[in-house]
């Protein structure tokens, strides 16, 4: 390390997916807070979105020679089925490696900035509806090369339909990964912007997902005054509890349930050869216990009852209410319709009985 | 083997099949027919055909015996989504004037090339041959 009088400047580059960058700005948030103007930190990453006002970003020049480039990993992970490692602190080891000074996390989730604009703008759906209605997100499907975090679609739409009149649920999704569309949800599927994403989340109650960018987001972006953001995660046997897991968080896993996943994580990809051409559709990388109707065995053991019941535990204390009427009203026709509906399957009928009617008098 | 998915329909269905361009320079029109994807499309297709066969049954005979054949299509809409599911598919039908018009097919390959492309959506308008 240099003299402790000097100010380091480190750039930090990375190219790897959201959730994992979400895990860099608490990185960076931990060094300056143990090390409070021993470094001058900037960034090359994917998703620049997600360091927006971030206070401990400075404009840093690659060409400048007192300038250090760190390209980032995060080998930790290799370890997290064996030890009680947590993602936040995949880079955090990267960077003591590299620095040769000791670090910790100073702080349970990432760290995602808001403006004070966008702090006090009215949010995404009070918006869209005209109201500040209470809401969750929900993402019901994921990216291609991870088809083992799917949960069964039919399963999302009946904890939707369960809360109906209770929850308003407003649906998310990356344009051209599996988001199959819900029935009774605000549809913001390839509508958000990352940054608009993050608006999203600041404003809402609640995330339901599975593994996914989002579980961290909901940690990372700060709550609102004297709450915690609610999550719950369907996340079946594919990595170990303590490595993605929140503390505010419902994780709902199969560790110790299957062989498969008996002590760890199994960390496999998709279920089955999806033929696209991609990476993951190596036999290798293939879930081993599947349902007989192509599930994960460890999503599959995962029940509405059991979501529903996570969804419902944060709705038992004093922090959160459900929808009251007006809020339904208000929300009521920005709400996505069943085929039936759309197609006016009970009208047909009715007008069916009253021509028939008609007909005879 | 390569023949118009267009032709294909409107061989076996009144239906015409439009398919929109493709963006990354694939032509239109035309897919392999022996390709599981080309397959999957025809399903789908099949699908909303038959419901829309019934939803104008109910509108003409207008019985509970026409309504009992459309809420039993409907009911069967869950199998179909769990068999795509199982190959990364969904559909999304389009309504307009009580009748599926279009539908759009988000897949994680491409019919005309399923080795080298993946990841798209492709938005395929039914329309029927009288319309």
């Amino acid at each position: 390390m240099a003299n402790a009088d000097e100010v380091q400047k480190l750039i930090f580059k990375s190219g790897l997916p959201p959730g994992d960058i979400i895990m860099l700005t608490a990185a960076v948030r931990d060094l300056h807070r143990i090390y409070p103007e021993r470094f001058m930190t900037d960034v090359r990453t994917s998703y620049p979105e997600l360091w927006e006002n971030n206070p401990y970003i400075t404009p840093l020049n690659e060409n400048d020679p007192t300038c250090r480039v760190i390209e980032f990993s995060y080998p930790l992970i290799d370890l997290c089925n064996d030890s009680p490692v947590h993602f936040l602190e995949g880079f955090l080891e990267y960077l003591r490696f590299e620095l040769g000074v000791p670090l910790k996390p100073t702080s349970f989730g990432g760290d995602i900035h808001l403006s004070d604009t966008e702090r006090i703008s009215p949010g995404p759906i009070e918006q869209l509806v005209g109201t500040d209605v209470p809401y969750w997100i929900i993402v019901s499907g994921g990216k291609y090369d991870f088809s083992v975090k799917w949960w069964r679609h039919g399963r999302y739409q009946e904890v939707v339909d369960r809360f109906a009149g209770k929850i308003l649920f407003v649906q998310t999704g990356q344009p051209g990964a599996f988001h199959p569309p819900l029935d009774g949800v605000i549809d913001l599927r390839g509508k958000t912007s990352l940054r608009e994403l993050v608006r999203l989340v600041y404003f809402a109650d609640g995330v339901l997902c599975p593994i996914t960018m989002l579980m961290h987001l909901a940690a990372a972006v700060e709550d609102q005054p004297e709450t915690s953001r609610a999550c719950v995660t369907i996340a079946g046997g594919r990595e170990p509890v303590t490595w993605p897991s929140y503390p505010q968080h419902q994780f709902l896993h199969t560790i110790g349930a299957l062989r498969c996943c008996a002590t760890g994580g199994c960390w496999k990809g998709r279920v089955s050869k999806l033929n696209d051409g991609h990476d993951s559709d190596d036999p290798s990388n293939f879930c081993e216990s599947v349902t007989p109707d192509g599930q994960p065995q460890c999503m599959d053991m995962i029940h509405v009852n059991q979501v529903c019941e996570a969804i419902s535990l944060y709705y038992s204390g004093d922090i959160r209410r459900f929808c009251n009427s007006s809020d339904l009203e208000v929300s009521r026709g920005h709400l996505s319709r069943t085929l039936a509906d759309q197609l006016q399957v009970q009208t047909r009928s009715l007008t069916s009985v009253e021509n028939a009617q008609s007909l005879t008098t | 083997m390569k023949r118009s998915l267009k032709h294909l329909l409107t061989k076996s269905r009144d239906w015409e099949i439009a398919l929109c361009p493709t963006t990354n320079g694939f032509p239109s029109g035309l897919i392999d027919c022996d390709d599981p994807e080309a397959k999957r499309i025809l399903e789908c297709l099949t699908f909303f055909w038959e419901l829309n066969v019934c939803l104008a049954e109910c509108d003409q005979a207008q019985d509970e015996r026409s309504r009992a054949a459309l809420v039993a299509i409907l009911g069967k809409r869950g199998e179909l989504d769990v068999s795509l599911a199982r190959h990364g598919v969904y559909v999304e039908p389009v309504v307009a004037g009580g009748y599926v018009t279009d539908v759009r097919y988000t897949s994680p390959r491409h019919p005309w090339n399923p080795e080298y492309c993946y990841h798209v959506t492709e938005t395929i308008d039914i329309v029927h041959r009288d319309g």
